[in-house]
C-alpha cells in the first residue's frame, strides 16, 4: 500500500473512531 | 525524476495533521479548566483530565466545530459543480458549469491506463465514484453534527440541571435555540471564509502557494494556481 493511501486510510479511520465515541459518550451520559 | 520519500510527499498533510493534533490537546487542556472553574462555580465536583477526555462536554465542543468544517468543504464541493468566480483560483472558468462530459472526466471509455478503476467500470461503481469526494465530506458533516447534537442536549440539561431548571428531551433540544446558535454560529464564519477566499485569489496573490496564481497572473484567469 502506498503512505498515501496509509495516510488517506489512517484520517478516515481516526475520524469515524473519535465520533463513534463521541456518540457512544453522550448516548450513554443520556 | 525528483526523488521520492514518503514524509516529503505527504508533508503538507502531516503538517496539518501535527498541527492539528497540538491544538486539540490545547482545547482540551484549556476546556478542562474552563469546565472545572464552572463546576467549582456551582459548588459541584471537579472531574479529572482523563475524565474530561471522555465527556459530553469535551465531544460536543469538538464535534460542533468539526461538523461545520466538513459542512464548508462539502458545500464548497457541489457548488463550485454549479457556479463559478470568474478570476479565482478556487473555481473553474466561466462556461465550465456543470458535471462536464465523460470524455472531460475520463468516464467509462475515455478513461485512460491510470485511471481508477470505478472511473473506467461504469454503472454504479462509477456513479458513486464520480461522487466520493463529496459523499464522503457530507457523510463527516452529517456525523459530527449528530454528534454535536447528542453531546450537546446531554451538557445543556447538565446546565439546566445545575440551575435548577427543567431539562429537554432530544427532540425539544433538536428545534431550540442552543443547538441551532452552536451550529448556526460555525456555519456563518465557514461561509464568510469560503466568500472571501474565492474573491480574494481574484486581486491577491501568494507567492509560490497553490492557494494563489502566479503572481504575474492576470486577474481574469480563472482557475490557474501555481
Amino acid at each position: 500500500m502506498t503512505s498515501q493511501r496509509v495516510l488517506f486510510l489512517s484520517v478516515i479511520g481516526f475520524m469515524t473512531l473519535v465520533l463513534a465515541f463521541y456518540l457512544v459518550v453522550g448516548v450513554m451520559d443520556a | 525524476m525528483t526523488k521520492h520519500s514518503a514524509l516529503r510527499d505527504n508533508a503538507l498533510t502531516l503538517t496539518f495533521l501535527g498541527i492539528f493534533v497540538a491544538t486539540l490537546v490545547g482545547q482540551a487542556i484549556a476546556g478542562w479548566h474552563q469546565y472545572n472553574g464552572d463546576q467549582l462555580a456551582h459548588g459541584e465536583s471537579t472531574y479529572t483530565f482523563l475524565r474530561y477526555l471522555g465527556s459530553s462536554s469535551f465531544g460536543a465542543d469538538v464535534a460542533e466545530n468539526w461538523q461545520s468544517e466538513f459542512l464548508q468543504f462539502s458545500m464548497f464541493i457541489f457548488l463550485s459543480v454549479l457556479f463559478v468566480q470568474r478570476g479565482s483560483t478556487e473555481s473553474k472558468p466561466p462556461g465550465e458549469e456543470g458535471r462536464e462530459t465523460d470524455e472531460e472526466q475520463k468516464v467509462g471509455r475515455h478513461a485512460d491506463a491510470n485511471s481508477p478503476l470505478w472511473a473506467r467500470a461504469g454503472g454504479l461503481r462509477t456513479a458513486v465514484y464520480s461522487n466520493s469526494l463529496l459523499i464522503v465530506m457530507t457523510f463527516f458533516w452529517l456525523f459530527s453534527w449528530l454528534v454535536q447534537s447528542v453531546d450537546g442536549w446531554r451538557v445543556f440539561n447538565d446546565e439546566q440541571q445545575s440551575h435548577d431548571q427543567p431539562e429537554l428531551g432530544y427532540g425539544s433540544y433538536l428545534t431550540g435555540s442552543d443547538f441551532w446558535n452552536r451550529s448556526l454560529q460555525n456555519w456563518q464564519s465557514e461561509m464568510l471564509a469560503v466568500a472571501s477566499v474565492l474573491i480574494f485569489t481574484v486581486f491577491l496573490r501568494q507567492r509560490g502557494s497553490e492557494q494563489s496564481k502566479p503572481v504575474g497572473e492576470a486577474h481574469a484567469a480563472t482557475g490557474v494556481s501555481g
